[in-house]
């Protein structure tokens, strides 16, 4: 974390510095730029790298400005005369699925915004852009190279969606990790950072013990209530217990599990209660969840709480996302803290841990830079020309120089596009992106009505409202629903697997 | 006959003047049709489809209505508004009606008016920030709520605001405490104002305790306006979306499960708006009988009153 401390400070002048690179990169990158013909405004929700305005007088340095998008807007605009990148944002301090619908409906959607692909089942379909033909052509700021080539291969497969086609383009990545305090490790008397799950339950109870809140994190972590980080539990989990069946759960033999993969799995009994390495993790959760702060089951605006605790300096661990890091340099708290990785499930903790550590908790869904492109029914803007035009910015966009420009500015994710370069701090989880990511979900996040559901009756369960055995069975029943939804949404012929 | 002429006379100049007026009124009257009316029956049309709330619907008659009614979350999230319902009914009204007379009789009317202002000023907090500022009050780690029972040495008593199902609901309904909402108080402050003096005076003269004349005179007069404050509170109850939303997002589980958020929900997380709308007609059904029904049977007194 020292490294990671040190490198996100130099933020700062860094992207003063890299602020001047663009104009550089852009030559080399605009050798050739595709005709165009259209001519007009380009719209563009770019979430979290939305230029930010100037700041108030005598508030100059207080928090990140993000300026990379708004640059390269202007680069492009230049090589591209009569086109304008316009920034729009959506209502501050609420979901974006309620203004995009209304928008989409009224055919007034931007043309860009940004979408998580797993939340991507609580839209209508038809309101975003199969990107996978566009992923195939040429794309001119790679010299003639398909665009896809841009894509690191083991993220493309993560965003292949149920009926084949992929709707959102990703150039970043964000990591999970362990926040600690060392003042409350210290007090407590714990001289190392855990390495397996059994000595982390060790440190917790030590925590508990002098009287502080072992560990914080915000469960809920959005709006609308979905499982969001709750279902960062299942993926250390699943991905470890059943990381030797990984090959055998791609039955559809894509490079990652597929929606297709689970469905199939739930409704052969793999995925689910009817098997006992699927229901061993939640015993140990039930035990972890002792340690958690009081209120865990509260919904949390959006991850506030934890974060406030955690600056207090009672709190002992606090896990997050990576890009809680440069705010809590800002906070400066008062005491010394760092990160350690998720700790290693051994057979200590379980007879289903297989010693697998997972690296890629976290992944490039919660990220910044994901962004989908509206159907012309969506937004009747949109005509051919346009939507070249929309590509051909999002491929200026996703250059590698681009990309790390966009990125770097954020100090908390890493660049993924192949050939972008991180903050030399972020190395470390610049590699967890290139490394082999075979991660299991559990099946559980298959639509948001079971996400739902699943989520709420583990808030039952946990305050003790539901057994453990009527969780599970809600649990069965609700995978089973989305299952059979998804088959028939996507029209499945499932019988090869003996699945009518 | 003198009162058959001037209606008479009323009647034809009004017919003089219909045109104009009614094509004064009609820039009016058509964009309340397109933006109040319209959508209103788009929804009760939408509400007997299967729709996705983007791609065509397809008609589907009651399906949604036997989902919805057939659906034990439903009533569960029925339940909850009425435990809700009965206790905001009598605090929104009760406090501020008790409030208003209380400043009503003030003799100095600068204390009469500063009192009004300290109470309405409140109304500027937009809702979603006196929302956010109740769940950090409720926060039981940095919570100014349990801060002070830690203070007063009750640590063991601390508890889990919004995280508890067995409490999260009351919590939600404690919202706002101690209930004088600025709306309700200028209403009934209004209509306190508007009873005749001379009722006061020979409350007075007659030897009239404060706590007879109120429950005698003050609240018999102002029954009118706790009927408009009823039928109000009753639609925003209803409709409460907000608060639940952002403290405890229905939850723990669905222990502050309401049914407009459920419509919510459904309408804009589930990717079923017809189910929603359905919803939201027969929340729309439950305001018109309830406001029938009181308009029935609560019948205010126009007499005394100015």
């Amino acid at each position: 974390m020292t490294k990671w401390r040190k490198g996100l400070a130099a933020v700062a002048s860094l992207a003063t510095v890299v602020t001047v690179l663009p104009a550089a990169n852009v030559s080399a990158a605009s050798a050739g730029s595709g005709n165009l013909t259209f001519k007009g405004v380009i719209t563009m929700d770019a979430g979290a790298y939305t230029p930010s305005p100037p700041p108030p007088k005598g508030q100059q340095g207080f928090g990140i400005q993000y300026v990379a998008t708004k640059v390269l807007a202007k680069e492009f605009e230049k090589l591209h005369p009569g086109i304008t990148i316009q920034f729009v944002t959506s209502p501050s301090g609420q979901s974006i699925t309620p203004w995009l619908l209304a928008k989409a409906d009224g055919g007034q959607a931007p043309d860009i915004t940004p979408q998580n692909v797993l939340s991507l089942s609580s839209y209508p379909s038809g309101i975003f852009t199969n990107l996978k033909p566009y992923l195939q052509q040429p794309d001119p700021y790679l010299g003639g190279k398909k665009w896809s080539t841009e894509f690191q291969p083991n993220i493309t497969a993560q965003y292949v969606s149920p009926d084949g086609g992929q709707y959102v383009v990703n150039g970043d990545y964000v990591g999970v990790a362990m926040y600690y305090n060392k003042d409350v490790f210290k007090k407590a008397g714990i001289t190392a950072t855990p390495k397996t799950w059994s000595q982390m339950m060790t440190d917790l109870a030590k925590i508990k013990a002098i009287g502080d809140v072992p560990m914080e994190w915000d469960v809920a972590g959005g709006y609308n209530g979905e499982m969001r980080n709750l279902g960062w539990l299942p993926r250390i989990f699943y991905s470890n217990f059943f990381a030797s069946q990984f090959n055998q759960l791609r039955y559809t033999k894509q490079a990652q599990i597929s929606q297709e993969d689970y469905v199939i799995a739930i409704k052969k009994g793999v995925i689910g209660t009817p098997n006992p390495r699927w229901k061993a993790m939640w015993p140990i959760i039930q035990t972890l969840a002792k340690y958690w702060q009081p209120n865990v089951e509260a919904n949390d605006n959006n991850g506030v709480a934890p974060f406030q605790a955690f600056l207090t300096g009672n709190v002992g661990i606090w896990l997050d996302g990576s890009y809680s890091a440069p705010t809590i340099i800002q906070q400066n708290p008062s005491f010394q803290w760092g990160t350690f990785k998720i700790p290693l499930l051994t057979k200590q903790t379980s007879k289903y841990a297989t010693n697998t550590f997972y690296p890629g908790l976290g992944g490039p869904f919660g990220g910044g830079f994901n962004y989908s492109v509206s159907t012309p029914r969506a937004d009747s803007s949109m005509t051919p020309a346009k939507m070249k035009a929309v590509i051909n910015w999002l491929q200026f966009l996703s250059t590698p120089a681009h990309d790390s420009f966009i990125v770097n500015e954020s100090a908390g994710f890493v660049p993924t596009v192949i050939g972008a370069t991180p903050l030399p701090d972020m190395k470390d989880l610049y590699r967890q992106t290139q490394a082999s990511t075979n991660f299991i979900d559990g099946g559980m996040d298959l639509t948001q009505n079971e996400e739902d559901a699943i989520y709420r009756a583990y808030q039952s369960w946990i305050g003790g409202q539901m057994s453990l055995a009527s969780f599970e069975a809600t649990c069965e029943q609700q995978m089973v629903a989305a299952a059979d939804q998804l088959i028939s949404q996507n029209h499945w012929n499932l019988s090869q697997w003996g699945i009518r | 006959m003198m009162e058959r002429m001037l209606q008479s006379r009323k009647t034809r100049k009004l017919s003089r003047h219909s045109p104009v007026a009614y094509g004064l009124i009609a820039p009016s009257f058509i964009l309340m049709l397109t933006f109040s009316y319209f959508p209103v029956i788009v929804a009760i049309v939408y509400s007997f489809t299967t729709w996705d709330g983007f791609n065509p619907p397809q008609y589907s008659g009651l399906t949604n209505y036997q989902q919805v009614l057939s659906d034990p979350i439903f009533w569960l999230s029925m339940w909850h508004l009425l435990l809700w319902g009965l206790f905001k009914l009598f605090v929104d009204l009760a406090v501020p009606l008790v409030t208003a007379s209380l400043i009503f009789h003030l003799r100095s009317l600068r204390a009469q008016y500063v009192y009004r202002v300290l109470f309405v000023v409140p109304m500027v907090v937009p809702g979603v920030v006196l929302l956010m500022i109740w769940s950090f009050l409720y926060d039981p780690n940095l919570g100014v709520i349990n801060s002070l029972i830690h203070h007063f040495g009750f640590t063991s008593l601390t508890p889990d605001w919004l995280g508890d199902p067995n409490l999260a609901l009351v919590a939600l309904m404690l919202v706002g405490l101690p209930f004088v909402v600025p709306f309700n108080l200028l209403i009934f402050y209004a209509g306190l104002q508007h009873v005749s003096e001379s009722v006061f005076e020979a409350a007075t003269l007659d030897g009239c305790s404060a706590l007879s004349r109120f429950f005698k005179i003050e609240f018999p007069l102002l029954l009118g306006q706790t009927k408009l404050l009823m039928i109000l509170t009753v639609i925003g109850l209803l409709q409460n979306v907000m608060g639940p939303l952002v403290l405890t997002n229905g939850g723990p589980g669905y222990a502050t499960y309401m049914p407009a958020l459920m419509m919510y929900f459904d309408a804009f997380q589930n990717n079923q708006m017809s189910l929603g709308l359905a919803i939201a007609m027969i929340i729309f059904v439950m305001v018109l009988v309830l406001t029938w029904v009181q308009n029935k049977f609560i019948r205010p007194s126009e007499e005394f009153v100015n």
